[in-house]
């Protein structure tokens, strides 16, 4: 028994063993909240409410498991398993569709004990005809025997299999690497010059904060619906301003992705409404507060959102309604509802149409501006290519494993006739039909 | 519509009761060793088929989108993707007719349960659309048909080292039952991973990422690496019997769960799907 580091990283238990490890670090994501998924205060909650675990998921770094270095560690470890598995079966496919697999010792000489054979007393070229109808092809001579293969791809199976997944984990972790992503919340005519900061940003270790090039202003946002509600689409036109002053207006919409200048810009799945409001008190005091809703997605239902503000002393409860009319999602005429709370008391309830004003508790409240928001995804990454690459290689590898099962015939001339030797690398017992009826074929051509 | 939904409900049930007169006579069949009888049934799946077929593409055409957002929809087109891909398989792989046993009634389940669920109509959300979509839904429905037929499989694999029916003698040898379980789950694992590949894109092109740990996403990855662990342990460890059935009778529980269950349980960015 060999003990060399090849072997120990090649060996199946070892592979299995690393998958059963990936496997289970997965499933403890599920049951750990991860920090990257959980909102914080959720997260707060969950910690509160299981002390005993803490220590172990602080020390193991449980709750970012996917970026913790055990975690990497594994993979890196099942990343060089495939690469010397992936190199030793390319050696192995190479050989067994060139050189063949059943082993010739001596011309004359019974060929090995796996495959099957028969003696057929034909013409050599019957024999080839016939075997090329069921689908073998000559691929050349083998010691003393013609030597037919079906399905030589076959071969290339597992090499593939492998090889796709070495592209697609060595991808993965060089776009984890080197990735910058940004995320803008807009609201219309507002500008996000390059020095602003993210609403949230992430950057890959080896990648420096992302710095936009250039500045970007969201000109409008332009939902559509479905006749009978529901989001259907969202366009943002947007208009980036180079150092220059230079300008150009573009569109991304839901499932669109912009392209500019390298930068890839992606709608997100939210908007919703932005309300200024000026509120003016009895000292005559002003001050305007911006109320940011999400959209309402049917006209019956209203969104809600809750504020509170360093300028003024009470708690915000709000609602709006898409359209005070109630006959369109994408107008632009929301009814706003705001309540004014100091602790569980109401202090003043208002409903406002854009322009409106009225009485606010203790304040004189005007909707003076209605703008939408909406948010943007940015993103400079590198490798996706090479993960869309090895998937497709790998399922291309596992479709040829276990769909073109290989088989092959070995024609060796035996005294007046041919022995011919049949063997099947895998699945044998579902083409044992083929290889009966081949064989009664041959026979056949001998009697007539 | 109205008129449109009247003849939709009508042909749906038309294929469901094609489908029980199938599955009485399949099963007839098989047990009594009536070849007439079993390829009577047959034929019965056909028209069943095409009936199933003409009434998902109409229903395509009402709500404008493919099968693969409202329940109703889903379970349908499942079923008949199910029976599609068993029809399909048994052709080069005739050994398996007696799985239909197990496929035919969990076609009839399938559909059954879709009609159960109200078929209202959904509108697509804005993410959900797009070749890659329909791609990333259709392999998933093929590969779970291809688990279904290894299940069947391999339960006839237990049930026939464990009765000594005589209809159960008849089936095919254990070894052979046993090889083609094996050779099915391999299919279900390449449609699942083509499933996820095709997902990824659609991610990519909806979202700019391909992967994003979301629950479904998570639970699909948590099921192909039980598949994978399954093909490993037959390959390398000679797995096989009915060690080799109860892990894989594990594995499609794992995978009715991350396909039906996780999207009702967590919220996540397949959350309109299904609901």
């Amino acid at each position: 028994m060999r003990f060399s580091p090849k072997h120990l990283l090649t060996a199946p238990k070892t592979v299995v063993g690393l998958l059963l490890l990936l496997l289970c670090s997965v499933i403890l994501s599920t049951v750990i909240p991860q920090e990257f998924s959980t909102p914080a205060s959720s997260l707060a909650l969950w910690r509160e409410a299981h002390p005993f675990w803490q220590p172990i998921i602080q020390k193991f770094a449980l709750d970012r498991l996917f970026t913790s270095p055990w975690f990497a560690g594994l993979l890196f470890l099942l990343l060089i398993s495939l690469a010397v598995t992936t190199y030793d079966q390319v050696q192995v496919s190479y050989k067994k569709m060139f050189d063949g697999n059943i082993r010739h010792r001596q011309e004359g000489s019974t060929l090995a004990a796996t495959a099957e054979q028969f003696e057929v007393f034909s013409h050599e070229k019957t024999i080839a005809s016939a075997l090329k109808e069921a689908g073998y092809y000559k691929i050349g001579r083998k010691d003393t025997a013609d030597r037919f293969l079906k399905h030589p791809w076959g071969y290339w199976g597992l090499p593939l299999l492998h090889l796709g997944l070495f592209v697609t984990i060595a991808a993965a972790l060089l776009l984890v690497a080197t990735q910058k992503e940004g995320v803008l919340r807009l609201s219309e005519k507002e500008t996000h010059t390059p020095t602003n900061p993210w609403l949230y940003e992430d950057y890959g270790l080896f990648a420096k904060s992302f710095i936009l090039p250039v500045a970007v202003r969201l000109e409008s946002v332009v939902p559509e619906f479905w006749s009978e509600g529901g989001l259907k689409n969202i366009s943002s036109n947007l208009v980036f301003i180079e150092p220059s002053g230079q300008t150009t207006e573009m569109t991304t919409s839901t499932g669109s992705i912009l392209q500019y200048n390298g930068l890839r810009i992606y709608q997100e799945n939210e908007f919703g409404t932005n309300f200024h409001l000026l509120l003016t008190d009895r000292a005559g005091n002003k001050g305007i507060v911006v109320l940011d809703i999400a959209s309402p997605t049917t006209l019956d239902k209203a969104s809600y959102g809750n504020f509170d503000f360093q300028e003024i002393p009470y708690h915000i409860k709000a609602k709006y309604y898409a359209d005070a009319a109630g006959k369109t999602l994408s107008g632009n005429n929301p009814l706003l509802v705001i309540r004014l709370l100091a602790g569980n008391e109401v202090r003043g309830e208002l409903s406002l149409r854009r322009g409106e004003s009225g009485p606010l508790g203790p304040y004189e409240a005007k909707l003076v501006e209605i703008t939408r928001w909406t948010g943007l995804i940015f993103w400079e990454k590198t490798g996706m290519p090479g993960i869309f690459g090895g998937i497709f290689i790998f399922s291309l590898g596992s479709l040829l494993y276990y769909f073109t099962i290989p088989r092959e015939m070995y024609c060796q001339k035996l005294g007046n006739g041919y022995r011919l030797s049949w063997r099947c690398s895998r699945f044998r017992d579902h083409y044992r039909e083929e290889y009966r009826a081949l064989r009664e074929r041959l026979q056949g051509t001998e009697r007539s | 519509m109205n008129n449109a939904f009247t003849i939709l409900t009508g042909m749906h049930w038309l294929a469901v009761l094609l489908y029980v007169v199938a599955t009485v006579g399949n099963t007839w069949g098989i047990i009594f060793q009536r070849e007439r009888t079993e390829r009577a049934a047959y034929r019965l799946v056909f028209i069943g088929l095409l009936v199933h077929g003409v009434a998902l593409l109409l229903w395509w055409y009402m709500v404008g989108h493919g099968p693969y957002l409202a329940r109703y929809e889903i379970l349908s087109s499942l079923a008949w993707g199910t029976m599609l891909t068993f029809i399909v398989f048994s052709k080069p792989f005739p050994a398996i007719r007696p799985a239909s046993l197990l496929v035919f009634p969990s076609v009839l389940l399938l559909i059954g349960l879709g009609i159960f669920f109200n078929p209202a109509v959904k509108e697509l959300p804005p993410t959900f659309r797009g070749i890659w979509l329909v791609l990333h839904v259709v392999f998933y429905m093929i590969s779970l048909a291809t688990i279904i037929i290894a299940l069947a499989l391999s339960l006839g694999y237990i049930q026939k080292k464990r009765t000594n029916l005589a209809w159960v003698e008849r089936l095919p040898a254990p070894a052979t039952i046993d090889l083609l379980a094996y050779r099915f789950t391999g299919f279900g694992f390449v449609f699942w991973s083509i499933a996820m590949l095709t997902g990824a894109v659609w991610a990519y092109q909806s979202w700019g990422r391909f992967w994003g740990w979301d629950p479904v996403e998570t639970w699909s990855l948590i099921t192909w690496g039980g598949f994978g662990i399954y093909l490993h342990l037959r390959r390398f460890f000679g797995l096989q019997g009915e060690k080799a059935a109860a892990l894989l009778i594990i594995c499609f529980l794992l995978s009715i769960a991350s396909l039906f269950f996780v999207p009702l349980l967590e919220s996540s960015i397949h959350s309109e799907y299904f609901r």
